[in-house]
């Protein structure tokens, strides 16, 4: 499972700056360019200008951008083209065509340049509830953990599966998800235990 | 159904956010008075868990696949507030670390499929559970597997509304494209919620939420989600599910939104959205709606007289010491 | 290792539950007066929820300084008996104590103060790993008694240097092996300062290079240790005293030599002889 990594980034100057700044520069970005009017406009450029000198800046793989891009365009086309199908539909379809990637290409800058626990710490101090920090913290923590246990009971079936029907498959599938949600509530008790061990209230 | 930025204009994306938020300041005020501190790890491994349950594929007809949503199945195993709080973590994560979803969008995405989807498809999930005459177990699950497919569609229809009021598409476009999709694509979530329902019954019954609580403390979140919920459909739904369409464009017309007539680049299927016999492609899309509807409830409740024997699970296996 | 936790400068100064000015506790004397045990444990018995008898009529002591092992086939209430240690079984905590840490029973009201006495080191390091970061994980314990700042920064390096593992502050724990993850969690547990160290299997999943090191890591730490282990030879090498439980209760308790090579009691509750006595070869 790819989990975007941190140690094989490039430390440049995007990454070295505060998490909270580039929350809100991501925000402001997204924000002006969302509200750019609903047709191709000369004013696309200006988000566009800011977005391409931050991607030199921060030194993101060519070959990641693209690819990063091109998975996103399966759901902004299958949303976007609905507006295709309306009179007036081709001025829109290309603005949001372009709003919606110019979007994507700050969330990824984001993500690049900022760990996900550096933006937890940010989000911890723009005072998001404790219920859902500590909620974040615990799901990236043991996002792996659990896709690994997912693999291997998956692995595990598959070794003993000898019928390609669909419905042995959904079953299959059905009986690892549910034990794994059993397995997972067992884990939450041992954390919740190893958690008071050390002082937590 | 995660909307990317760029979509929505700015009164539905705050809207959308403004709704979002009252739902999850409510699951979070619900959270804080119920939940024992015992649970609460149990909230990010949950997230955790739906995250990893996404990635196993579904085989899907012709070499496709998909994967589970979760938001229903989270409310059915951990309770509506539960799965609001989950469900919201999941949908941060995956705008803030793998760009699925907009940032902006983020509220739109978080009332979508956090509150209308799980709080929702929780609601029809427990009435459906007291209407029903089945044995436990079974209805359980059949109310469950229903829910899946119920709040699939809902969530789809409040995000046909939010696009349709950002005039990023026509009502009459968006509402059929959306609503059909997306009752194909129920079929598939209700069918994963209610197997996987059936597993967690059969390994540990207790983990199922929705078997016990306090009716009263009950009641009232039922109450409070699903004004949250009408509110959405209010906004996002309503104002085109009524019957004067073209009362709507004028209004858009005087505002200054539509634009002048140009020809959409792929000539629609139906151009002048009328079908012979039917009617409007709305009204095909809400009679196809109700259909859809009768032949989920019956499927659901095919699996759960299948799949389910008519008395309880095997005896439970006491913990093993060490 | 650069220091033994207790002559640790940067790790005295008063610990969490204690006002300043209270460090000093009973120290081992040398005149022959009776030291105050760091554990005793005195009758304790255990139900399951579902009513099943985990434990029944189980009484031992642990001295300051000893290491000692507890030994019994699956099911006989080890791990049971490791979590009324720290206080965390039963759910509620008893009118009469069975516990008493450092002299103090363990109460409703001393509950805190036994958390942070007893460190607890769970069998599967996963669980017991729960930040984001290394350093946030070792930091759990102290910011919960208050400690912040440099204090803690400080009070992290210590830690982790203890373990062998200086500057993994930045670390993820997914990216850890399994050998450093457990030592993060004993940085994470000595981090809080208990007097004694309790631990669940610490050698069940590693390799020998892994059991190896993490064995010359505790013979490092000084204080009392009880480990619940399967791995004889630990035990062999570690722990002067043994204890072995067998369906919830204490079937016989001794000097470590003695009781292992003792062929008939091993196997009467599901052990062995370790192989180092049978052939004589002392592993160092």
């Amino acid at each position: 499972m790819h989990l975007p990594g941190t140690e094989s980034r490039r430390r440049t100057l995007l990454h070295r700056a505060w998490p909270r700044l580039k929350l809100a520069a991501a925000l402001v970005i997204i924000a002006g360019t969302a509200l750019l009017p609903r047709r191709p406009d000369a004013l696309y450029l200006v988000p566009a200008a800011v977005l391409a000198g931050l991607w030199l800046v921060c030194r993101m793989p060519l070959l990641y951008t693209l690819r990063r891009l091109l998975v996103a365009q399966v759901f902004i086309l299958g949303i976007a083209v609905l507006a295709l199908l309306s009179p007036a539909g081709r001025p829109v379809f290309l603005a949001t065509l372009a709003k919606s990637n110019l979007c994507i290409l700050a969330l990824l800058v984001l993500t690049w340049t900022t760990p996900f626990p550096e933006l937890l710490q940010a989000l911890r101090r723009l005072r998001l509830p404790p219920v859902m920090l500590t909620t974040l913290a615990l799901m990236y923590r043991y996002l792996p953990v659990l896709a690994e246990e997912a693999r291997r009971m998956e692995r595990a079936r598959a070794s003993r599966t000898f019928s390609r029907k669909r419905r042995s498959g959904w079953q299959n599938l059905g009986a690892i998800i549910g034990h794994l949600f059993v397995r997972t509530a067992d884990r939450a008790e041992r954390i919740y235990l190893a958690m008071c061990a050390r002082g937590w209230k | 159904m995660h909307l990317p930025d760029g979509f929505l204009d700015a009164k539905t994306a705050l809207l959308s956010t403004g709704a979002a938020a009252a739902g999850v300041g409510l699951a979070l005020r619900q959270v804080r008075t119920s939940l024992a501190p015992r649970q609460r790890p149990m909230l990010g491994l949950a997230a955790a868990f739906v995250f990893a349950a996404q990635m196993l594929n579904f085989p899907v007809a012709g070499g496709t696949s998909g994967h589970l949503l979760g938001g229903v199945l989270t409310a059915v195993l951990l309770g509506p507030a539960a799965a609001v709080l989950v469900m919201t973590c999941v949908l941060i994560v995956q705008c803030l670390m793998f760009n699925d979803g907009g940032l902006l969008a983020l509220g739109a995405n978080v009332f979508n499929m956090a509150i209308v989807n799980a709080c929702g498809g929780y609601l029809v999930f427990r009435l459906l559970k007291r209407l029903t005459r089945l044995e436990k177990n079974r209805a359980t699950v059949f109310a469950a597997a229903f829910a899946g497919w119920c709040g699939t569609v809902l969530a789809s229809l409040t995000c046909a509304g939010q696009l349709a009021l950002s005039h990023q598409s026509n009502w009459s476009v968006a509402f059929p494209a959306m609503a059909l999709s997306h009752m194909l694509i129920g079929v598939a979530e209700g069918l994963a919620t209610g197997l996987i329902t059936l597993a967690v019954l059969r390994a540990r019954p207790q983990l199922v939420a929705g078997t016990g609580g306090k009716p009263g403390a009950d009641r009232l979140g039922f109450l409070a989600y699903g004004l949250v919920i009408s509110l959405g459909l209010a906004f996002f739904v309503a104002p085109f599910a009524c019957p004067w369409p073209d009362g709507l464009e004028a209004v858009a017309r005087n505002l200054g939104f539509a634009s002048k007539a140009a020809p959409p680049l792929i000539k629609a299927p139906v151009s002048e959205y009328r079908l012979p016999l039917i009617g409007s492609a709305t009204a095909a899309t809400a009679l196809a709606g109700v259909i859809g509807t009768l032949l989920a409830f019956a499927a659901a409740y095919m699996l759960a007289r299948l799949l389910v024997p008519a008395l309880g699970a095997r005896k439970e296996d006491a913990p093993a010491g060490n | 290792m650069t220091g033994s936790p207790k002559s640790d400068p940067a790790l005295s100064g008063h610990r969490p539950g204690e006002r300043p000015g209270q460090e000093k506790r009973a120290e081992p004397s040398l005149k022959g007066e009776e030291t105050v045990p760091a554990l005793r444990i005195g009758a304790l018995s255990y139900c399951y929820p579902q009513g099943r008898l985990a434990l029944e009529g189980v009484s031992f002591s642990v001295t300051p300084t000893e290491c000692i092992a507890v030994l019994g086939p699956n099911g006989a209430g080890k791990s049971t008996l490791l979590l009324h240690l720290n206080g965390l079984l039963p759910d509620h905590p008893p009118r009469q104590p069975s516990i008493w840490v450092e002299g103090q029973p363990l109460l409703a009201g001393t509950l805190e103060l036994v958390r942070q006495r007893v460190g607890l080191l769970f069998q599967d390091p996963d669980d017991q790993l729960i930040s984001a970061t290394v350093f946030e994980d070792v930091a759990f314990g102290p910011r919960q008694w208050g400690i912040a700042g440099p204090d803690l920064q400080a009070l992290v390096a210590r830690c982790l240097g203890l373990v062998g593992l200086p500057g993994f502050e930045e670390r993820e724990p997914h990216r850890l092996s399994q050998g450093e993850k457990r030592r993060v969690c004993l940085a994470g547990v000595l981090a809080c300062r208990p007097s004694v160290l309790v631990l669940d299997e610490p050698t069940s999943d590693l390799d020998p290079r892994g059991r190896r090191e993490f064995k010359a890591l505790l013979r490092s730490l000084p204080g009392a240790k009880v480990i619940a282990t399967q791995d004889l030879e630990l035990v062999v090498d570690l722990c002067s005293r043994v204890l072995i439980l067998d369906q919830g209760r204490l079937v016989a308790e001794g000097p470590t030599l003695p009781l292992l090579s003792n062929e008939e009691l091993m196997l009467a509750h599901g052990l062995e002889r370790p192989h180092s006595l049978l052939h004589h070869h002392p592993h160092r």
